[in-house]
């Protein structure tokens, strides 16, 4: 009965420590991806990442004009005939000029994560 | 966990990983591509073209404010008037420009869509997301990224 018990506790650990790993891999991706766009202003930051197959994220952060730090965290939800942004619960299309913008960004994006983080699993 | 089991597990995501970015890219190149012949479509239509989508190819041209049949080339997108160089900087509701990266293309392979969704882990939801971005200042997140 203890054995089980303590079989189950290791399972359960093992993965906790599986997903945290996944989760830093992520948080990796999101770093690189962040640095596709350029220079951040000061005290901001910027990350982007693939989440699965039909979801990317951009998530950034700026001090407004009253030294109040925001954020936002956008969601682009890709469907066959468009894509859907997710900004503050709020659904809206996104129009052409934005895609292309994200599919130029999603290229450099799946090359630099290939070849700067995962080129040792290949 | 031992080493070596990490190193493993490790592979597994990364492979899966680099498939998520690229059948992610698949699908965004996908839906540029339908949004893009959707937005011609509109034009031609609102200027009364006849047309056969199959074998033609359009293009506008900038300024010229007109569209003009050219010969049709395998996956040859028509160009989009919608380039600009130099393009402002866009505030924060819309995804930055990329700079300086390379130019702008007007071609690439039709894409294969992948229908099947694959199991979304670990961040499920938006509160997973907003889970994510809390725990984000955590002072250990650089030293536990795996190098």
């Amino acid at each position: 009965m203890l054995q089980k018990f303590l079989n189950g506790l290791s399972v359960q650990k093992k993965m906790q420590r599986e997903e945290e790993l996944y989760r830093n891999l992520i948080r990796h991706e999101a770093k690189i991806g962040g640095e596709l766009f350029g220079a951040v202003l000061e005290g901001g930051r910027r990350e982007f990442f693939c989440l699965d197959e039909h979801t990317w994220v951009w998530h950034e952060e700026w001090i407004d004009t009253y030294g109040q730090r925001q954020s936002k965290t956008t969601r682009y939800d890709v469907r066959p005939n468009g894509i859907l942004k997710a900004q503050d619960g709020h659904y809206q299309p996104v129009k052409l000029q934005e895609a292309q913008r994200l599919l130029q960004a999603a290229r450099i994006y799946k090359h630099r994560i290939q070849t700067e983080l995962y080129s040792f699993a290949s | 966990m031992e080493i070596s089991k990490i190193i493993e597990v490790a592979k597994d995501f990364s492979h899966e990983r680099v498939e998520h970015a690229a059948h992610g890219l698949a699908n965004l190149e996908a839906a540029v591509y339908n949004m893009t012949v959707d937005v011609y479509d509109q034009a031609l239509k609102a200027q009364d073209v006849q047309y056969n989508t199959e074998a033609t190819v359009y293009q506008i041209h900038p300024g010229a404010n007109q569209l003009e049949v050219v010969e049709p080339q395998a996956n040859d997108l028509p160009l989009n008037p919608n380039i600009q160089e130099n393009a402002p900087i866009p505030d924060n509701t819309q995804l930055a420009e990329i700079i300086p990266i390379n130019a702008a293309t007007t071609q690439f392979p039709m894409p294969e869509l992948h229908a099947e969704e694959q199991q979304r882990r670990v961040i499920n939801s938006r509160e997973d997301l907003d889970r994510f971005y809390e725990t984000h200042n955590n002072p250990d997140y650089e030293e536990r990224i795996p190098a």
